[in-house]
């Protein structure tokens, strides 16, 4: 049982190791020496015997570092030296021996005595004159009850092992399911029937794109539930772009990777997202796992100036980073050893299941893993550090030049086309002009503008961004002409002092005399994100008479939905007033800044939504020219930043303020079949140094390398991991449930040249894959609980819960409102709020359609998720998060009940219900409702209990009920 | 309507572990610590609300939490030496080590210090009103941190780490102890009315233990929770209509699933949320409170007005069974005019400010918990990230008003539960400058305070990539002489 809030395993109970059985194992050959030589006066071999002993039971406090009582039993020079109570083994005289004679007296080791047979080989040692062998006794050779050594299971090379033969198999569907159905069978368990079709598509459905399925994609299978038709379906959506989108979201988790920098100031990391969209594509490209790995740590140096490589490489830099660092050496070496322990903490659990941070301070208390090595790999990342990279051809460059030359005349052509037709190139995305026109325009007379802007207000108000492009304020004569304008520009906003206040502007035009004019305001947001906001607004002639006047207080007219207040501001969303009318394609907010005090807020579309090419001609050239366009620009990403690396020194006890020895780059002794030297000089450059990295940690030899992914993607979709711990694979962790189905998978998915969607393929064929999770489809279900309640054997799938992000992204889904646009920088459902130089993020539920993109291009700052995400477990980025905790708790349902959000997909939902059905009544809307929330149709008592909720308060509240079922939420 | 209440299909022995109310919610450790001893099939029934181990005189934490860095020197730490030192440099020729790279002149207190109460204890005219309830107060004179660096300062105060992800106080206490309130968060955050905190909600966060343990931030109003109501309302009878009908559905989809807790614990959750409506507004609704009482906290005064009513606000929930409640005195670190304790350039004005603000309302908190003998099993904890130094912020050999960060001594108090109350821990040098005498770090402040809660420190833990982990990491041990 674990507690009934926390029902995903933290791990913390049923975790507890058993280190005796693998222990066991390894040592098999060494018990038998040690075992057989009973035998008395036979001199034990030092190396095999008498290192092991040492090594296993007495150099844990014995040792070189902190020797305790100042006796260190790990070289020969200091063993005979003897401790502070002076000599501690007399050669040849084992009862003169202070080392034996506390042994015997069981006061050594002090909470375990020796057993028998190590007692004797210790006396056997001494009475043969304490003969020393190898010259240091390395105390990590042999894992004991308290720590693991070099011989722990997941650091050695994998093992070939052929799947176990089953009689008469006829539940297996490939080596996966003999291995599992072996072991299940000698726990003497029965596999669950497989579930039922409509059960098995939702898995597969939530499992690989995180999306519900289409009812007639259910009914499709229903009627021809074969594997055939199976496997096709997971080819599918293997192949569709979800699928990267869904599984990237895994990766970031396990690369912390988040939006600001965290600290004190949590500054906007505003290029960071092209990393989120390497991985999305990468795991769509399937590129090879090892490949993938490599361009995290190196694609900068593998792929120099590209966006690939650079947008790679924002693994490393994905985490917290502290930008204030005080005026001392110390305070900034003790900021610099901080990110680079992040970046090394996340690299080697992410990449190894090891936890080499834990090193820092002293050897590792757990694993393998020795203080001077935790630096030695610290080296190899000390080239780097975080920062922004401008990447792109070089500005002037011949080809830059030609490139440039072709995007004006691509764009020239693209106009007078378009002018043909009659159609117009607009530079701003989207506009509002009044509908009335203005008798503001009398030959010779001077108007003045007086206009209120503030970049401030909106981004407190909606989405925020510091780069803010303009607003465009201009007078039109009839014939869209323009008489005057007046671009207010950013920077003459930005440094006003009280920013919550609208600031005042103005300017002068001249009448021609050539009729009434129309106002225009439009945005210019070539970053195609919000212009500005414009509050009260006023032309004056030259006597003073007001003849406009606005401060958009229409805006706050009754039939605009969805008003919000979010720390005093509200905004009203499908703006439309007798005053102004929507000119441009997309959508325009109002903003109450104060109390009654309203502002129009342009929001902007996207860079494709400018020009809506017609014809075929249009289409070609408006491509070649976004291609073009993509080429010459030069990005900014968030990445690596390559500095002088200098000569690596050890600190003591993990403290800046104590230097020790210095350190070269180096791997870990401990990953067996794979040298640790990098062969590098302690100065070698930070190409050289991650260069080396990337081939030790990818060597085809590097155990825990290929068992860390392969038990990540056997994680998601069995629930569990073979291994629970999928960060950490070491002592503290887990146990392998299946050793052997993990080496075979390892070699497997090698095999299979790294491919992950291969390696999906073979897991959700599986028949353990396939089986029902629920207990009135097992044939025996009360016996397979009490012998294995926690499912380790695999007799059932586990039910589960989604995830933050598809719950979210299955309400869009459902509602009919996903925006399934990908990539480019985020939506921010945070308003950006700053008090000096500190930022704060404060959560809301901005509406447009920018915001209902999928989840994983939400804008990932650090320190506040909307309440939805964050009580549905999605995790802050702060430190890496390889499983997520399932929670359930009041505050979820408050959220999940009352959201605003999901109060507004329960009322798209019911809108689309209403356009979908044909029979329009209760019943049918009820039916339809069903049929798109929970993919089935409502029994009897279902559909009559929804009819009368319907026909008494209204199809939405029925939409929010099925929303927040269980059913909807929760997957057998 | 036809639905109807059914009685439940689920077995009545199930029903213990789905009782997540009184006692259950949020055990969490509890578990922990059951399972690896072990014992984990004792625990089927009913755990009770204190963690195994000690006898726990205290029960709840309130927590004010000073922003910025308060001045020990100016406040509760009398050094007559420094009036001596006054306008000299420091002596003996150690440089030292401030955040800005620099050191002015010697500079005395701002404010005078007085013997307060029966106990004597030293404080200054900074906080008149505290002074008057010395004699409740356990003053700890020898703090020190590790850094002079304001986030990683406070993050260290708040979850026993520099960096970003860790779990916070208040999260270890939830997890630990587990909610004694029905219908009401385990840790409730009320931040300053003039900005949350630099780093926001990093400071409270639950870090690595499962999101329940979340500090939950109370804005103004009466629906202080997100979400606490629906964005649009509904008529009455169409809330209680759509609640019953998603009731019947997950009472049947989960009868049909009887081992899977999830769905049990989802529902009880509804209920739960439903019972929040009206504790959470009862809570926040001072109506029940005597004018004299708002009074005493300073409620309506304009400068007492904000800390006040989080004052008094934490009693409430306090008495009604929240475990930990954290106020913040200050908000972000920089900007112009300060918003805290950050007292770089004129510690005067700005303390003065500041502690206008506080120290009425903070007061008022000791006296009436004492009054009501909720003291008894309350501890109020007033803390701050690291002190300030006692030479001005300024050039070498210059004086100015400013002080500048210093994290090797300055003072914490805690009052209440447990406690030796009208007593000095610890001693800075002769300046008020390092801790010289029973130093008290982070890790031990914290084990004191799980300490006062019946909480061992070392038995506290999470599992986190590759580590037990603990509020107080491998380091701490509770200072035992303040302990009554």
């Amino acid at each position: 049982m674990l507690p009934q809030t926390t029902t995903k395993r933290t791990g913390l109970g049923n975790r507890r190791r058993s280190t005796v059985t693998v222990i066991g194992q390894l040592c098999l050959p060494l018990l038998i020496v040690v075992l057989c030589p009973e035998s008395r006066g036979a001199d034990p071999d030092f190396d095999t015997d008498v290192a092991r002993v040492l090594a296993t039971h007495c150099l844990e406090c014995h040792n070189t570092s902190e020797p305790r009582g100042k006796l260190d039993l790990s070289s020969r020079v200091s063993a005979q030296r003897g401790g502070e109570h002076g000599r501690a083994i007399i050669p040849g005289d084992p009862d003169q021996s202070r080392l034996w004679r506390r042994i015997l007296a069981n006061e050594m080791p002090p909470e375990k005595q020796l057993p028998a047979a190590d007692k004797s080989i210790i006396r056997d040692w001494i009475r043969g004159g304490a003969r020393w062998g190898s010259e240091r006794i390395d105390r990590f050779q042999f894992s004991t009850d308290n720590r693991g050594g070099y011989d722990w299971w997941s650091l050695q090379r994998l093992q070939v092992i052929r799947p176990p033969a089953i009689a008469d198999d006829t539940w297996s569907h490939n080596a996966v399911d003999r291995f599992i159905a072996a072991r299940r069978a000698k726990a003497n368990l029965q596999p669950a029937l497989p579930a039922n079709p409509r059960t098995l598509v939702r898995r597969l459905y939530f499992d690989l794109i995180g999306l519900p399925p289409p009812l007639e994609v259910i009914q499709s299978f229903q009627r021809n539930a074969t594997q055939m038709a199976w496997t096709q379906l997971v080819d599918d959506l293997l192949d569709s772009p979800q699928y990267g989108e869904r599984w990237a979201q895994h990766w970031l988790d396990v690369a912390r990777f988040g939006e600001t920098e965290g600290y004190e100031y949590n500054v906007p990391r505003e290029h960071a997202w092209h990393y989120r969209d390497w991985v999305i594509r990468s795991l769509n490209a399937d590129l090879p796992y090892d490949q993938f790995v490599r361009m995290q740590l190196a694609g900068d140096l593998l792929q120099p100036n590209s966006t690939e490589g650079a947008a790679a490489v924002g693994f490393l830099v994905a985490g917290v980073h502290n930008t204030v660092l005080g005026k001392s050496e110390v305070m900034r070496r003790t900021s610099r050893h901080e990110e680079l322990q992040e970046m090394l903490g996340t690299t080697t659990q992410a990449l190894l299941g090891l936890t080499v941070h834990c090193a820092r301070c002293h050897d590792h208390k757990f694993d393998p893993i020795s203080n001077r090595e935790y630096y030695e790999l610290l080296a190899a990342l000390d080239g780097i550090t975080h920062g922004t990279r401008k990447i792109g051809p070089r500005p002037g460059s011949q080809q830059t030049v030609a490139w440039t030359t072709k995007q004006t005349q691509l764009t020239q052509r693209l106009s007078n086309l378009a002018r043909k037709r009659g159609g117009r190139l607009s530079r701003s995305v989207n506009a509002i002009r009044s509908a009335a026109s203005l008798a503001a325009n009398t030959a010779g007379t001077t108007y003045t503008v007086t206009l209120k802007i503030s970049p401030t207000v909106w981004a407190d108000a909606t989405q925020a961004t510091t780069h803010p492009d303009g607003i465009l304020l201009k007078l039109l004569r009839s014939n869209g002409s323009t008489l005057a304008e007046t671009l207010l520009k950013p920077k003459t906003w930005t440094s006003g002092g009280n920013q919550q206040q609208f600031e005042e502007r103005r300017f002068e035009y001249r009448g021609d005399g050539s009729g009434n004019l129309q106002l225009e305001i439009s945005s210019l947001p070539a970053t195609g994100r919000f212009g500005g906001a414009v509050d009260d607004l006023q032309i004056r002639d030259s006597r003073g008479r007001v003849l406009f006047d606005s401060n958009f207080n229409q805006l706050q007219h009754p039939s605009h939905r969805g008003t919000q207040a979010h720390t005093g501001l509200k905004i009203f969303w499908g703006m439309q007033s007798a005053q102004w009318k929507r000119s441009g394609v997309n959508t325009m907010h109002a903003v109450e800044h104060q109390p009654g005090n309203l502002a129009v807020q342009l929001f902007g579309g996207w860079p494709d939504t400018k020009f809506q090419p017609v014809t075929e001609t249009e289409q070609q050239i408006a491509d070649e020219l976004q291609a073009i366009t993509q080429r010459i620009r030069r990005q900014p990403v968030y990445t690596v930043v390559s500095r002088e690396p200098g000569i690596m020194r050890m600190l003591q006890r993990g403290d800046p303020r104590h230097l020790g020895p210095e350190v070269g780059p180096s791997g870990l002794k401990a990953i067996s079949g794979v040298p640790s030297t990098f062969g590098l000089a302690k100065t070698a450059s930070d190409a050289d140094r991650r260069l080396k990295l990337a081939e030790w940690i990818t060597h085809r030899e590097n155990g825990p390398f290929h068992r860390a992914i392969v038990n990540r993607i056997w994680h998601h979709h069995f629930g569990r991991g073979l291994v629970e711990t999928t960060n950490d694979l070491g002592f503290n962790g887990g146990q392998p449930s299946h050793p052997e189905l993990l080496d075979w998978l390892a070699i497997w998915f090698r095999d299979h040249r790294y491919s992950l969607k291969a390696l999906h393929r073979l897991l959700v064929t599986s028949a353990a894959y396939q089986q029902s999770s629920l207990i009135t489809d097992h044939p025996n279900a009360h016996a397979a609980l009490r012998k294995d309640r926690h499912n380790r054997w695999l007799w059932r799938q586990e039910s589960r819960r989604l995830d933050a992000e598809t719950v979210r992204d299955s309400m869009l889904f459902i509602a009919g409102t996903l925006n399934s646009r990908p990539f480019g920088a985020g939506y921010r459902d945070v308003k950006i709020e700053r008090v000096g130089s500190a930022h704060y993020y404060r959560a809301f539920d901005p509406l447009g359609d920018e915001f209902n993109r999928r989840t994983i291009y939400r804008w990932h700052a650090r320190g506040e998720r909307n309440s939805l995400l964050e009580t549905f477990d999605c995790p802050d980025p702060s430190a890496t998060t390889p499983t997520r905790n399932v929670t359930t708790t009041p505050n979820q349902a408050l959220s999940h009940w009352n959201h605003s959000f999901v109060i507004r997909m329960s009322r798209q939902f019911a809108d689309r219900v209403r356009r979908e059905v044909e029979i329009k009544d209760s019943q049918g809307q009820a039916l339809r409702a069903w049929q798109l929330a929970l993919c089935r149709e409502p029994d009897g008592d279902e559909l009559k209990s929804a009819v009368e909720l319907i026909d008494r308060h209204g199809l939405p509240l029925l939409c929010r009920v099925l929303l927040n079922c269980s059913e909807s939420i929760v997957i057998d | 309507m036809t639905f109807s209440e059914q009685t439940s299909g689920v077995p009545q022995s199930r029903r213990s572990f789905l009782d997540f109310s009184v006692s259950g919610l949020g055990t969490a450790a509890l578990w922990t610590l059951l399972n690896k001893d072990g014992r984990r099939a004792q625990a089927a029934g009913p755990a009770t609300d204190n963690f195994p181990g000690f006898p726990a005189p205290a029960k709840s934490i309130i927590h004010i939490c000073l922003v910025g860095g308060y001045s020990q020197v100016d406040s509760f730490d009398y050094k007559p030496n420094l009036d001596a030192l006054h306008n000299k440099s420091i002596p003996g020729d150690g440089r030292p080590d401030t955040f800005f790279g620099s050191a002015g002149l010697l500079c005395k207190s701002h404010w005078k210090f007085r013997q307060r109460g029966s106990s004597g204890l030293w404080i200054s005219d900074l906080f008149p009103r505290l002074a008057a309830v010395a004699d409740q107060l356990t003053l700890i004179n020898s703090m020190v941190s590790d850094t002079a660096n304001h986030t990683p300062a406070t993050f260290q105060q708040l979850t026993g780490f520099q960096s970003n992800g860790f779990p916070s106080l208040g999260s270890w206490l939830s997890y630990g102890l587990g909610n004694a309130s029905e219908s009401l968060p385990t840790f409730i955050v009320l931040p300053d009315a003039r900005s949350l905190p630099s780093g926001g909600a990093a400071n409270w966060s639950h870090g690595f233990l499962p999101a329940e343990h979340q500090g939950t931030l109370f804005h103004g109003g009466k629906a202080p929770i997100r979400e606490l109501f629906a964005a649009e309302p509904v008529s009455a009878a169409a809330e209680s209509d759509a609640r019953l009908l998603l009731r019947q559905l997950n009472r049947k989809h989960a009868s049909r699933r009887e081992t899977n807790d999830l769905l049990r614990a989802r529902m009880r959750a509804y209920e739960l949320a439903a019972r929040m409506q009206t504790s959470v507004p009862e809570a926040v609704d001072f109506s029940g409170e005597t004018r004299e009482i708002q009074a005493l906290y300073g409620v309506g005064q304009p400068h007492t007005d904000d800390c006040a009513r989080r004052c008094l606000l934490s009693r409430r929930l306090v008495e009604r069974g929240v475990r930990f409640v954290q106020i913040f005195s200050g908000g972000a670190f920089g900007g112009q005019p300060r918003h805290g304790w950050d007292s770089h350039e004129n510690c005067r004005a700005d303390h003065a400010r500041e502690a206008r603000m506080i120290d009425q309302p903070v007061a008022a908190l000791i006296h009436d918990l004492h009054q009501r003998g909720m003291l008894e099993d309350t501890l109020v904890v007033f803390t701050t990230e690291f002190g300030r130094t006692p030479f001005a912020h300024a050039p070498a050999g210059v004086m100015a008003l400013g002080r500048d960060h210093n994290p090797e001594g300055f003072t914490n108090w805690m009052a209440g539960a447990g406690l030796k109350a009208g007593y000095a821990h610890g001693r800075t040098d002769d300046i008020g400058w390092k801790a010289v005498e029973n130093p008290v770090t982070w890790p031990d402040f914290h084990a004191t305070l799980l300490h006062l809660l019946g909480i061992d420190h070392e038995r506290l833990t999470f599992y986190h990539n590759g580590i037990e982990r603990r509020l107080t990491n491998v380091h701490g041990q509770p200072v035992r002489q303040v302990l009554a």
